[in-house]
This record gives structure tokens, C-alpha cells and sequence, in this order.
């Protein structure tokens, strides 16, 4: 049983319909990437998933309870960060975790005071002084010292400096080490492919693709880059091509992973001097499954 | 329980959040009956002079405007029938802008979020935003009846009558509060619960008017008679106090009833579908986009209000009539148009404050929208400083001066359709246009505090204040002329218009535009503030 259980969400708001039948698996202890452009319904799900909002059809299980009726008893093992925090800005930045802190009824405070000192936070300023990426990593802190088991992150690392994020990805890694589940919602793909397991992706409210990163690759093409000995011979027929930019013993071209050693094979018969070949970036999957018209849901 | 779990968490952090604006009401609350117990006690020190200003304070107009004086031969009898209502409705915005602020106003705002995700019911923030409020009016009530015990002797009538104030305060927070569930804004939520503070003013001045038992009835319905009806400092009805509570929880029970059921940020009322209309050309078309639905909404309520209260004036006679002393009495004094007029231009001047008011909180988006980083976009968009603060003030003054128009204009219908003389209408509109250069001269105040300052909001709101304390309370504080002449209201002339009543608005207004054009000046070359 996982973690989160999502099948056929749906959600609309007045005419507009944010969520249609969106699908969402997380297994316990995984750090799971959810990814979608602006607007796919990210969060949307996450909001159903804390018991903001109810969903208008569907089923959603998070921790094995129900997320609009168990909502309080729910919030007890979860800890949530919003991608744009807004905070009491009389307050320092000590007293609002302070307070955040004892709305869970108290906290680990060394774990806490480890994660200000890793997170750079000074917080004895008043929150009103804060920059955008300050009160990030205020939530940040107060999320993370919680000891939770499920952590839902919406783009948590917005406003954040490179440096920062990546004291947030070695902090994934410890939640990882002591079993925490964490679904990371985000848009910059290089930080969900370096931690997470597993990948949801959605778009316009649907599950488009789901599984691990490898398993992903295998949909999206592969760069290849090579120099032959000779020219290459009846590059036109062969199948799954493209982008292609081939210049006498040159050739640069992007080639589908089924069709990878017929590719091979011609260059072979070239006599190969330079070959290099790129995997799929997360990047690539990504596009591939915005730009092209490929239908939902196929492996 | 879970649906209220972590109430007490929530109440906490909520008193300590507000705690400086509690006190800062709860002691203005506690100042102003001293300051008008003791002007009391000077400008009625004998028996004699209190027994003469019994007859006027029950005559049909201030009875409306003021409520009941049931004893006038002692202080607390005084002070309980000048400050009742005024507190109550005061305490009571006050009380409704907090609990919404705590309710709505943070779902609104990206820290609601943080909230909803703890471990809190959702009925919790409700709750707590109520409990926040009534440790406001409890304050409030406690130093209310310190100042009334330190003035006056019956120290039973002092604490019921305080506790009766931050009752009917706390009453209209959780009205405020029911509200707040069902609106689709905060800002929505704020609007219809002044104006269901105004409703209850104005209930209960149509029952102090009308005599006969199948209208006067419906005062009872307003929390604001409440106080008055409790006789304080005459012949004690506590029971009205069990009205209030009785109210107030019930109406915040079904508040958080509602809350532990609603998703969070939205209200019952689902805002209506954004339609995309073509803006204006720079800064002034976007805050009159931003503005206009708020601007016309104020603007047809505004006139509605009038025409009740113009409506009162045709009630005069007939009360006049009812009792040959009175009637006689009115005739030495000129005849009930005289009491029309002065109704009237008393009605125009507390439309112009409240108009004043709300276009000072116009003129303050601006600042807000400064604090907010909005302005940055703007100036960086290429919009000329001059324009920026042209484009708020130029819509907080057109909202202002309309609105007091449209004020006079509501109060010249009201005559009218009553009264049926020739140029009642005439009399509201000349009401509402002496007002205008009053209005104008409270906002040109905000706009040299939003233009030269980058704290704005205390300076504009003082003067609101200010006008607000002269114009209501004017002779009764005792204050030197200089002062009292400060408001402009107080240059505002009475009906009749005689003789150069001109002058003195063109000179309100040649000082506005001094202020004005300072603001706007200031402003072009301040440094900029913002997140």
C-alpha cells in the first residue's frame, strides 16, 4: 500500500477543470519527482492531498486515511511547504519557527538549529526584512526539523540561491536515509532527476507519464554525435531519426532508442572515429511529452 | 472536536500578533468617554442645565442619530446615552476587521496555507479569530468601565454598560465572521459587514422614529439598541446583554460550523469568473480596473443609505404633531424645516467622512501596493512616477467626490419622496456638494502621507479620525476653535446656503491642492520602497 494513492482525481473550479482523472502512486520511502508545467494541476493535487480542497471525484489516500476527513490527524505525520511563502512579518524569524514549530506541539530543536545553521538563516531579523528566498527557507526549516513522514514539497526551492539548493538536495538525501517519504513537486528538472526515484507527469490536469527516471529514458531519444571514416551509406532509410545534421563523415542527429543499433550499425560499416551518445535528459523526456502529440498513458 | 483542534495554539499566536492594535482600541475606546464624561460635567455642570438638555436630546432627530437619553441628571445618564451607539459601531468595525483579517484575510494570503497544513482543524482559525476579537472587546469593555467608574457613581450600571459595548462589538464580529464564509473575498467580507453595521444604525433610527408599535418593533434587530436599551445609569434591563451573547455565539457557531466544511480560500460564494476587459492607458487605468467594481458598489449602497436616512426627515412632522408642547416649541424655534435642513446637513457631513474614509483607503492602496513590490513593476514598465500617483489619487478623488454626491443626491431623493415640498431634492444635493471640498481635503492629506512618507497609513487614517471625533462629537469635546477648525468639516456651511458660504470651501480647497501638489511632488523623488 503506498504511501499516497491517487486514482481518477478530478477537480473543477467553476468552468475551469484543474484536475480530470489524475493518477498518483508514491511508495513508501521514495522521493518522488511531480512534474507539469504552469497550470497542469500540481498543486491543485496537493491542496486535495492536505485536505484544503475536496476533490469532485476520485479517490485520494494519503497514509492510508482519507485527506478532507481525516484532515487534523493527517497533518500530523505530514509536513508541507508552499512554493511562495508568505509569514507574520512583525515576527522574527525565531518566533514564526517558534510558533510553526509548536502548531506540531514541539519539535526536534537541535535538528532544527542544525538546519538554520546549514540553511543560512539568520533568525533573529524580523520576517518583514526577509527576501522571497529568506522566508523559503523559513518554511524550509520548519518543514524539515518536523520529523515527519511524509513531506509534500510545492516547488519549495523557488527564490532560492543555487547554493541553497543544494543544501535542500543533501537534506532529501537525509529524509531519504531515515525513510521519510517526500513528493516533490517542481519544474526544475535537473533537481528532481538527481533525487528522485520516481516521476509523475502530468499535464492538463492528467497523469501523462509515471515510473522511474530509466524507465523513462527509453521514450525519449538519444543524442548521438559521431565522426566516421567514411562517408555513411543509406543514412535516408534508416528508421527513427531526427533532427538530423550530417556533413560528408560528420553526423549529429537524434535517434529513438529502438532504433539505436541500426544507427550503430551504419556507422559501423563507416568505420567509427568519434561516437558519442546522450541518454535522454529528464529534460527531453519532459519536452517530448509536451511538444509531440503522443498519447497519454502508453508506456 | 477535531474539527476546532489547535484552537488554543491559534488564539495565542493571534493575541500576540494584534495585541498592539487591541490595546490601541481598547484604550481609544477607554479615552473617549473620558474625554466626553468630563466635557459633560463642564458644559452641564448644574441640574438644572442637564434637565434643560433632556427635551432636545429626545427630540426626533438626535433621538435617531444618537439613540434614547433616558436619565440626563447624572453623568454615567450622559455619557451612556452620547457614547453607546458611537463605541459599539467604532468597536464593532474595529471587531469585524480583525476577525476577518484572521479568518479570510490569511487564507487569502500565502501563510493560510501554512496554517491549514498544521495540525488544525479547520474550524480552528474561526474560532480563534473570534476568541482574538473578544479578548479585544473584553479589553475595550474593561477600560470602558474603569473610565466609567473613575466618572461615574453606580459602578453596577459602569460594568454592564461596558460589557454591553464589547458584547454588541463581538456580536457583529461574529456576524462578521458568518460573513467571512460565505463571501468570495476578504475584501467582499469587510465591504458587506460595515454595511451591516450601517443597516443596524440606521434599523434602529427608523424604530426610535416611528412611534407606532408595528414599525418601532424593528429596532429591536439591531445589536446597536441593544445597548441603548439597557438602561444603563436608569433602570437596568440586563437581559438585552443575554440578546448580544445569544447572537454572537450562535452566529460565530455557525461560522465555524460552516468554516470546518469549506475548502480553504474559498467562500461560499465562488467569485464570479474573471472576464478580461481592455484596461485604460497606464497606472490610472489599471486602479480604476482594480477599482471600479468597489467604487460602484460603494457608490449605489451609498445612495440607498441616503435616501433611507433623507426618507427619516418625512417622519419629522408627524412626530412634530404628536406633542402640542414639542410642536410649539419648534415653531419659536423656526418651524420643522429647520430641523429638516440641520438634519440634513448633518446627514451630508457623516456621509462625507464616510466617503472621505473610504477614498483615504484608496489613496493607501497605493501605499500598499508600494510595500508590495507592485509599484517597482510599474515604475520599471515605464510608467512616469507623476503618473503612478496620479493614476491612485485621481481615482480615490473621482470615488470621493462622487460618492459624496451621489450621498446628497440619496438624501434630496429621500426628502423628497417623503416631504413632496418643492426643492427638497435641491436641499440633499447642495447638502452633499458643501461636503465636497471637505472630502477633497482629507484625501489631499493621504496623498502628501502616501507621497512624502513611506508610513503612510497613520498620518491619513489621524486625519479620518479626526474629522470623524469634530464632526461627530464637535461642541461636546470642548476643544479650542483652532482645533476644531482643522477639520474641514467643520467649514462645511448649514442649509440654508447664504451669502458667501463659498468663500470658505474655495479656501478648503486652495489648501488641499497646496497639500495635494506637495504629495505628488515628494513623491517623484522619494526613493521607492518595497519587497
Amino acid at each position: 500500500m503506498g504511501v499516497i494513492e491517487v486514482s481518477g482525481l478530478t477537480k473543477r473550479f467553476g468552468s475551469v477543470v484543474a484536475l480530470e482523472g489524475l493518477d498518483l502512486s508514491v511508495a513508501p520511502g521514495e522521493v518522488h519527482g511531480f512534474l507539469g508545467p504552469n497550470g497542469a494541476g500540481k498543486t491543485t493535487t496537493i491542496r486535495i492531498l492536505l485536505g484544503m480542497a475536496r476533490a469532485d471525484g476520485g479517490a485520494a489516500r494519503v497514509l492510508g486515511l482519507d485527506p478532507w476527513e481525516d484532515a487534523t490527524a493527517l497533518h500530523r505525520r505530514l509536513a508541507f511547504v508552499p512554493g511562495e511563502v508568505d509569514l507574520w512579518g512583525a515576527l522574527t524569524g525565531q518566533e514564526t519557527l517558534e510558533f510553526l514549530g509548536g502548531l506540531r506541539g514541539g519539535i526536534d530543536e537541535q535538528n532544527q538549529s542544525g538546519l538554520i545553521e546549514r540553511f543560512e538563516l539568520d533568525t533573529s531579523r524580523r520576517v518583514s526584512t526577509y527576501s522571497k528566498g529568506n522566508r523559503q527557507k523559513v518554511a524550509l526549516v520548519a518543514a524539515l526539523a518536523s520529523g515527519a513522514e511524509l513531506f509534500l514539497f510545492d516547488e519549495p526551492t523557488d527564490g532560492l540561491d543555487p547554493l541553497m539548493v543544494e543544501v535542500f538536495r543533501k537534506e532529501l538525501v537525509v529524509l531519504r536515509g531515515r525513510g521519510a517519504t517526500v513528493l516533490l513537486s517542481s519544474h526544475v528538472l535537473s533537481e528532481v532527476e538527481e533525487v528522485c526515484d520516481r516521476v509523475t507527469i502530468l499535464r492538463e490536469g492528467r497523469t501523462v507519464e509515471a515510473g522511474t527516471i530509466e524507465s523513462l529514458r527509453h521514450l525519449a531519444r538519444i543524442t548521438v554525435h559521431a565522426e566516421t571514416v567514411r562517408p555513411i551509406e543509406g543514412l535516408g532509410e534508416l528508421e527513427g531519426l531526427s533532427s538530423v545534421t550530417s556533413a560528408g563523415t560528420s553526423l549529429r542527429c537524434d535517434v529513438e532508442a529502438a532504433h539505436l543499433d541500426g544507427l550503430v550499425g551504419a556507422l559501423h560499416h563507416a568505420g567509427v572515429v568519434v561516437l558519442e551518445c546522450h541518454p535522454p535528459s529528464l529534460e527531453s523526456i519532459f519536452l517530448s511529452r509536451y511538444t509531440t502529440e503522443q498519447a497519454p498513458g502508453s508506456p | 472536536m477535531s474539527a476546532v483542534a489547535g484552537t488554543s495554539r491559534l488564539t495565542g499566536f493571534a493575541l500576540r500578533v494584534d495585541r498592539r492594535r487591541s490595546l490601541a482600541w481598547a484604550l481609544s475606546c477607554g479615552g473617549f468617554v473620558v474625554v466626553v464624561g468630563i466635557a459633560f460635567n463642564r458644559l452641564y455642570p448644574t441640574a438644572k442645565s442637564r434637565a434643560a438638555l433632556a427635551p432636545l436630546a429626545n427630540s426626533a432627530v438626535l433621538r435617531a442619530i444618537l439613540g434614547p437619553l433616558y436619565d440626563a441628571s447624572t453623568t454615567g445618564g450622559l455619557i451612556a446615552w452620547r457614547m453607546g451607539s458611537i463605541i459599539s459601531i467604532i468597536l464593532g468595525l474595529a471587531t469585524t476587521f480583525l476577525v476577518v483579517a484572521r479568518t479570510r484575510g490569511e487564507e487569502q494570503r500565502g501563510r493560510g496555507a501554512l496554517l491549514a497544513a498544521a495540525p488544525v482543524g479547520r474550524g480552528a482559525a474561526t474560532l480563534s479569530g473570534l476568541l482574538d476579537a473578544a479578548a479585544m472587546d473584553a479589553a475595550a469593555a474593561a477600560v470602558v468601565a474603569v473610565a466609567l467608574l473613575a466618572l461615574a457613581q453606580r459602578p453596577l450600571d459602569s460594568v454592564l454598560f461596558a460589557l454591553s459595548i464589547g458584547l454588541c462589538a463581538w456580536c457583529f464580529g461574529s456576524i462578521a465572521a458568518l460573513i467571512a464564509q460565505v463571501a468570495a473575498t476578504s475584501k467582499a467580507a469587510n465591504g458587506i459587514a460595515a454595511g451591516v453595521i450601517a443597516l443596524a444604525f440606521l434599523v434602529r433610527a427608523v424604530g426610535e422614529l416611528v412611534s407606532s408599535p408595528w414599525v418601532s418593533w424593528i429596532a429591536w434587530l439591531s445589536p446597536i439598541a441593544w445597548v441603548e436599551r439597557l438602561r444603563a445609569f436608569d433602570a437596568l434591563d440586563p437581559a438585552t446583554l443575554l440578546l448580544s451573547l445569544v447572537v454572537g455565539v450562535v452566529g460565530g457557531a455557525v461560522a465555524v460550523r460552516i468554516a470546518s466544511g469549506r475548502e480553504h480560500g474559498r467562500g461560499l460564494l465562488v467569485e464570479r469568473t474573471a472576464v478580461s476587459r481592455r484596461l485604460g492607458r497606464g497606472p490610472l487605468g489599471l486602479a480604476w480596473r482594480l477599482e471600479h467594481v468597489a467604487i460602484t458598489v460603494t457608490m449605489v449602497a451609498g445612495f440607498a443609505y441616503a435616501v433611507l436616512a433623507g426618507s427619516i426627515v418625512g417622519l419629522f412632522d408627524s412626530f412634530v404633531k404628536s406633542s402640542p408642547v414639542f410642536e410649539h416649541e419648534i415653531e419659536r424655534l423656526g418651524g420643522t424645516h429647520v430641523l429638516k435642513d440641520a438634519f440634513t446637513t448633518t446627514m451630508a457631513i457623516y456621509g462625507g467622512v464616510a466617503m472621505a474614509a473610504w477614498a483615504v483607503s484608496l489613496v493607501l492602496r497605493l501605499h500598499s501596493e508600494e510595500t508590495r513590490g507592485r509599484v517597482t513593476v510599474l515604475a520599471a514598465a515605464g510608467a512616469p512616477r507623476r503618473a503612478i500617483i496620479d493614476g491612485y489619487c485621481a481615482t480615490a478623488l473621482f470615488a470621493g467626490v462622487v460618492g459624496t454626491v451621489a450621498w446628497g443626491l440619496g438624501l434630496g431623493v429621500g426628502r423628497l419622496v417623503v416631504d413632496r415640498t418643492p426643492g427638497a431634492l435641491a436641499k440633499g444635493i447642495e447638502a452633499g456638494l458643501v461636503c465636497v471640498p471637505a472630502v477633497i481635503a482629507v484625501i489631499a492629506v493621504a496623498v502628501l502621507a502616501v507621497g512624502a512618507t513611506r508610513r503612510a497609513g497613520v498620518l491619513a487614517w489621524g486625519a479620518v479620525v479626526w474629522c470623524a471625533m469634530v464632526s461627530v462629537l464637535g461642541p461636546f469635546l470642548g476643544l479650542p476653535h483652532w482645533v476644531v477648525d482643522l477639520s474641514p468639516f467643520t467649514h462645511v456651511p448649514p442649509l440654508p446656503l447664504a451669502g458667501t458660504f463659498w468663500v470658505r470651501g474655495l479656501l478648503v480647497l486652495a489648501a488641499a491642492a497646496a497639500m495635494w501638489s506637495l504629495g505628488r511632488a515628494s513623491f517623484v523623488r522619494r526613493e521607492l520602497g518595497g519587497a
